[in-house]
């Protein structure tokens, strides 16, 4: 395969896919970037090590300390109770609920906001995956394209690119500006002090190398589901979505009925891709070596998987050039 | 000569229906042949069968190769218009020279890009913007920039006006052929092609019903129209077919010797249009 002429043929799916590539992390980062807003409206100061916030209420002009550690009630600074502060606290909570959610963000690197980013373009690419030989195929532009010296191997294996490396890309390179963005407005918001106390830079420089890593290992062991995913799209001679829906449904409830197990639903679980972007890993330990490490403690699953997605992939292709008439 | 189009017993089926059957064609470069046929003829079936983008049964070469299984390749030699909407929509006029240049080994960009500078085209226009008319131009400008040995053409002009439809033809004559390639069109439109044709093939009911070079029908076919008083004699020649018009009965005669036919009337050769119709109605009689 020329890699020059490959190249091109990513560039055709990005014209035409570009719409989606964009549309959802474009909506995280608005989402995200207006939540730093608002965290700015309601936090002035903050001290996380202590596990307390200090609240600037803007309607009374009154500064508020709440801790908000496990199991405590928030209070005020006089030692009122909450419950005596009834009118103010509605809007206290929201601070500490933003406060909390953009702790989990930040915490020690960009890598769990980028992990967000991820987890939407891969749940984009997998509808992408379901649709994409499909519509292709249900499109008056086949004959166009099919009137071009391409071999269906080449315009298979560019959706599989596309859909795995194109979406996540972008992905990642617009999490990577919202996260900036976010960093800015801290600079010149008291929230910096949540952000930057947090912040390492080692965090900073891993995430530049482990975000794209975990796409590689979602591709690896989600390669079946987007195999099966594309074969079905290749397949189906109406909805490839609801046929996949429905043929899972049926396997796993033969499985349930005839076996007692869930061994199927087990092993498509594991090989979700979205289960690479699993953050919680214990302190002390590399993100990056534990799923490297899941990868190789279930050798099985790992080829099986592999197996599997290489074959659907190929049984597509076989499709493309024999199953339908255009 | 080797033909570049070599059919032998092609038959394709759509469930039990027979909707191609076909015994023998063989077509040569240099040519320019019209596959014409009534609408569900098969025509289109034939011609999705000679790009490989059908099963049949059979055996099919063009240039050489077997279309169904050497796609890719045999598409690097042969170019295709289905009809007017088959670009993408999404897609502009630039970004469609700039991939054909780098996936067509014989894209001459330079030539599509002289081509499109005579239209009203603009670069950055995306498909979906443009006219029917102008769809079909750029189409055409991608397709006469292609280095092509054949280059089919399935009602290229449906649903065009008769200034687009004139121009096209003009276009495909003057930009793209010469008597090393060959071009195969498949119209109902018989007319509009009569005077580009230089073979001609008629389809009817998936099955050949004629196949001739253009030179061979004014010696196979005359027409003459004939007066009331002489008709009765005129029809023991066994004319394939009659139209009554205007006080006359217009006669169409296969391979009955002229000097015989010239007592009746004035002989001329037949339009195509008209041999089209008295071929079919004579396969359709018996």
């Amino acid at each position: 395969m020329n890699t020059g002429i490959f190249y091109h043929h990513l560039r055709r799916e990005y014209w035409e896919n570009r719409l989606w590539l964009f549309v959802l992390p474009t909506i995280l980062s608005v989402l995200l970037i207006i939540l730093s807003l608002l965290l700015t409206k309601y936090v002035t100061a903050l001290d996380i090590s202590e596990r307390e916030l200090i609240v600037f209420h803007s309607e009374h002009g009154q500064t508020r300390t709440l801790d908000f550690s496990v199991g405590a009630q928030p209070h005020s600074a006089d030692g009122a109770t909450p419950e005596a502060q009834s009118s103010e606290s509605e809007d206290e909570n929201i601070g500490v609920n933003l406060a909390q959610e953009f702790d989990t963000d930040f915490d020690e690197s960009p890598i769990g906001m980028l992990a967000v980013y991820l987890a939407s373009a891969w749940v984009v690419s997998l509808f992408y995956f379901s649709a994409c030989l499909y519509t292709d195929r249900k499109d008056n532009s086949i004959l166009f394209w099919k009137s071009l010296p391409v071999p269906e191997r080449d315009t298979v294996l560019a959706k599989l690119c596309f859909g795995v490396f194109g979406f996540t890309g972008v992905a990642l390179v617009m999490g990577w500006l919202c996260w900036l963005i976010i960093c800015l407005i801290g600079v010149v918001t008291p929230m910096g002090e949540l952000i930057f106390d947090e912040m390492t830079g080692s965090g900073v420089l891993s995430a530049l190398y482990i975000a794209p890593l975990m796409v590689v290992l979602g591709f690896i062991r989600g390669l079946p589901i987007i195999g099966l995913l594309m074969l079905l799209s290749a397949l189906a001679k109406r909805s490839p979505l609801m046929m996949g829906v429905v043929l899972i449904g049926l396997v796993l409830l033969a499985e349930k009925l005839l076996f007692s197990t869930a061994w199927v639903y087990h092993w498509l679980s594991w090989h979700l891709p979205l289960i690479s972007l699993d953050t919680e890993v214990a302190e002390g330990r590399s993100l990056l070596a534990y799923h490297v490490m899941e990868l190789l403690r279930h050798p099985f699953m790992l080829i099986s998987g592999v197996l599997v997605g290489v074959g659907a992939i190929g049984l597509a292709v076989w499709c493309r050039e024999h199953r339908f008439e255009i | 000569m080797e033909p570049v189009i070599r059919i032998e017993g092609l038959q394709k089926r759509y469930g039990r229906q027979l909707v191609v059957d076909i015994d023998e064609l063989s077509i040569y470069a240099g040519s320019v042949v019209g596959l014409i046929g009534p609408n569900g003829a098969g025509k289109t079936s034939a011609l999705r069968c000679l790009l490989g983008l059908a099963r049949c049964q059979g055996h099919l070469q063009i240039l050489g190769v077997d279309p169904f299984c050497q796609r890719a390749q045999l598409m690097r030699d042969v170019a295709f218009i289905a009809d007017t909407a088959v670009l993408p929509d999404w897609i502009t006029a630039a970004q469609l020279l700039d991939y054909m240049q780098r996936i067509h080994p014989n894209f001459n960009r330079t030539k599509a890009e002289v081509f499109l500078a005579q239209t009203k085209i603009k670069k950055h226009s995306r498909v979906k913007t443009l006219s029917k008319g102008m769809k079909t131009q750029l189409h055409l400008a991608l397709v006469i920039a292609i280095e092509a040995k054949i280059l089919f053409l399935d009602e290229p002009t449906l649903g065009l006006d008769i200034l687009y439809r004139q121009q096209f033809y003009q276009q495909l004559l003057n930009d793209y052929f010469d008597e090393t390639r060959t071009i195969v069109i498949t119209t109902h439109q018989v007319d509009e092609i009569e005077h580009i044709l230089t073979h001609l093939v008629f389809i009817d009911d998936g099955r050949l019903a004629l196949n001739c070079a253009m030179d061979e029908i004014a010696e196979r076919y005359c027409e003459v129209d004939v007066a009331p008083d002489l008709l009765a004699a005129a029809q023991a020649h066994k004319p394939i077919y009659s139209r009554a018009q205007l006080g006359t009965t217009t006669l169409l005669y296969e391979s009955v010797d002229r000097a015989q036919l010239a007592q009746f009337g004035v002989l001329r050769t037949p339009s195509i249009a008209n041999l089209f119709v008295a071929k079919l109605s004579q396969n359709h009689s018996g």
